[in-house]
């Protein structure tokens, strides 16, 4: 009996050694962010102001308060970007016709030019500006492109997508919360 | 106790505190930080920390996406409006969260990763520091005549019937410890009065032991433990003073030889080289050496990686001037080509940078049918550039027949379907 303690020692540092590499083991490829959503849920939206595709001068978010804001991360490169693309657009006129509602696509590690170029042959016509120096992708803590966001009419994100949205009817979701 | 086992004492005494202020000094001197640290270096030390959300395993410092540069800038505008580093580590952590940072978080599982090694440190000192105490505190034993005459009796040979009873084990120990015993009193390596006490007590010991043997019921004639002492207790106490003696060191190295970075070899010896240094020596080999390819292709490579288009375009070219049978070096101009015309508003301009490019990937095919990013970038060229559809599609599955598992396969599948799908849903050769 007098070896047992012992023994019981041994087995109980083997059974940690097991139990933390199994913990380990298993987070071993579960990216966190994957399907989370964003952080800055409930969270006052940044004040980022963007200089227009058109030319018209830059867009700030604080200058659309009042009334709900799609924010759309996307660049002309991104197949997940074009794969979305037409929903965008069915959203967009939709609610063209609404004062309240704005939908506004933020380009995101693309070239501007390449971009307007896109943009204008596919007719995109809702509100689009260009972020040269990344700043907005990082205020809105963006992981990638497509990124969409809702933003409340008093100016908090009230919803995010990672990825692309799979139809029009999650657009109108994000819009909901929105307004 | 004699005095010369009291200046013996005193002497190890001396030893253990001596290693135990080695160690002190050595940590210290390793973590104690060295000056003040510039707004650079802090800069450059925050982005480390950081993770780059869009790549894999890579550090904001290393990586050269958009979001990237901007959060290396918005660091350093944070310093200068006197932000504290937690104060800027947090800004990200509650843009991004936890998963922000390269370090592991204080808190839920991270707790593990920085509590481990602190623990099998203290474990193994302790483990150390009892097996001291418990060889001290062992008693000598005294032997009788008649343990004496036990063990001279002894059969000293090993007895492979019975090698699974531990006791065997300990007899087979303690009768070499006593021939070892006095082979060192012999050779003079053990003073008259520690040989008779140490003779005294393994005798006594053995004599227990061999008496046990011989009939499992006997009691100890000398008042000694009647079974052999736990072993297993002792190995494991041992081992995990050798296991914390061994992150001990882990840890000191670590410190010396700095924090081990994405990118960074594990010897750590490549993260003294600054970006600058680099780039220095690589343009003094190109100088060395003006008629080695390979001098400037190297230079070429870090220039494109660390964003200098232009003067990677120049040594790229330089480099296919002087080997023209070198595909790479004219595909890669032409990719920066490429890169640079989708960045460039100028129609004009941008055409005669297609042109160049379109130029350069056609001579790198030609030179070599089968390198596959010659294949892949031109498809680029051909479908983003051009808008030509039907031409890329071959130079996409060329690079897929020639590279299928590379980690660039996957993307070229992507713009493989695009192209086709430009084309009208019909890849050209295929069986309609």
């Amino acid at each position: 009996m007098r070896g047992l303690p012992t023994r019981w020692i041994a087995l109980g540092v083997g059974v940690l050694i097991v139990a933390v590499a199994v913990a380990f083991a298993t987070q071993v490829g579960d990216d966190p962010t994957v399907n989370e959503p964003s952080p800055l849920l409930g969270k006052d939206a940044p004040d980022v102001s963007l200089p227009a595709f058109d030319g018209s001068g830059d867009v700030s978010l604080e200058s659309l308060e009042g009334r709900a804001v799609i924010v759309n991360f996307w660049n002309s490169w991104c197949i997940p970007c074009r794969e979305e693309e037409p929903l965008l657009k069915d959203f967009y006129e939709a609610h063209a016709d609404d004062p309240d509602v704005v939908l506004l696509g933020i380009l995101r590690d693309d070239s501007l030019g390449t971009a307007r170029r896109y943009a204008e042959e596919r007719d995109m016509r809702w509100t689009l500006v260009d972020d040269p120096g990344g700043e907005a992708a990082l205020a809105f803590g963006t992981r990638g492109q497509p990124e969409t966001f809702a933003i409340s009419t008093d100016g908090v994100i009230v919803g995010s997508q990672l990825g692309p949205v799979r139809s029009v009817d999650d657009l109108e979701t994000l819009l909901a919360a929105a307004r | 106790m004699s005095e010369r086992e009291r200046a013996g004492m005193l002497s190890r005494r001396w030893v253990w505190l001596a290693l135990a202020a080695v160690v002190v000094v050595t940590v210290g001197w390793v973590a104690w930080p060295s000056g003040s640290e510039s707004v650079d270096a802090r800069a450059q030390r925050l982005a480390s920390e950081l993770r780059c959300v869009e790549c894999e395993g890579l550090s904001v410092a290393d990586a050269n996406t958009v979001t990237a540069e901007a959060t290396r800038v918005d660091i350093r505008e944070r310093i200068d409006a006197g932000e504290n580093d937690a104060e800027i580590r947090q800004a990200y952590i509650d843009r991004y969260d936890e998963s922000m940072l390269l370090n592991p978080s204080s808190d839920g599982l991270g707790v593990v990763v920085w509590a481990l090694p602190v623990v099998v440190v203290l474990v193994g000192a302790a483990g150390v520091a009892y097996v001291v105490w418990r060889g001290r505190r062992t008693p000598r034993l005294p032997a009788s005549l008649d343990d004496e005459a036990v063990v001279a009796l002894a059969d000293t040979s090993e007895r492979d019937s019975v090698a699974d009873d531990p006791r065997e084990n300990e007899r087979e120990f303690l009768l070499r410890s006593l021939a070892d015993l006095d082979a060192e009193y012999a050779t003079g390596d053990v003073d008259p009065e520690s040989y008779a006490t140490l003779h005294a007590d393994y005798t006594a010991r053995t004599a227990v032991l061999l008496r046990e043997l011989d009939d499992p019921r006997s009691e100890s004639s000398t008042g000694a433990p009647a079974s052999p002492p736990p072993r297993w207790g002792r190995r494991l106490l041992v081992g995990g003073g050798v296991v914390g003696f061994a992150c001990l060191a882990g840890v000191v190295l670590a410190f010396a030889l700095g924090a081990r970075l994405p990118g960074d070899l594990p010897t750590g010896n490549a993260a003294s080289v600054s970006a600058d240094e680099r780039e220095a020596r690589l343009r003094q080999a190109v100088e060395e050496n003006p008629d080695a390819p390979t001098a400037f292709l190297a230079l070429a490579n870090f220039l494109e990686r660390n964003d200098d288009y232009a003067g990677a375009l120049e040594a790229y070219d330089r480099a296919g001037e002087l080997d023209p049978t070198d595909p790479q070096a004219p595909a890669q101009a032409g990719w920066i080509l490429f890169l640079s015309a989708r960045g460039t508003a100028d129609p004009g301009q941008q055409d005669a940078l297609l042109e160049g490019a379109r130029e350069r990937l056609d001579r790198a095919v030609a030179i070599d049918p089968e390198y596959p990013d010659a294949r892949f970038y031109r498809g680029m060229v051909l479908l983003r550039g051009y808008g030509d559809a039907a031409a890329a599609v071959p130079e996409f599955q060329r690079y897929l027949v020639l590279a299928p598992d590379t980690a660039l396969a996957e993307q070229v599948r992507d713009v493989l379907a695009e192209a086709v799908a430009a084309t009208g849903s019909t890849v050209p050769g295929a069986p309609n």
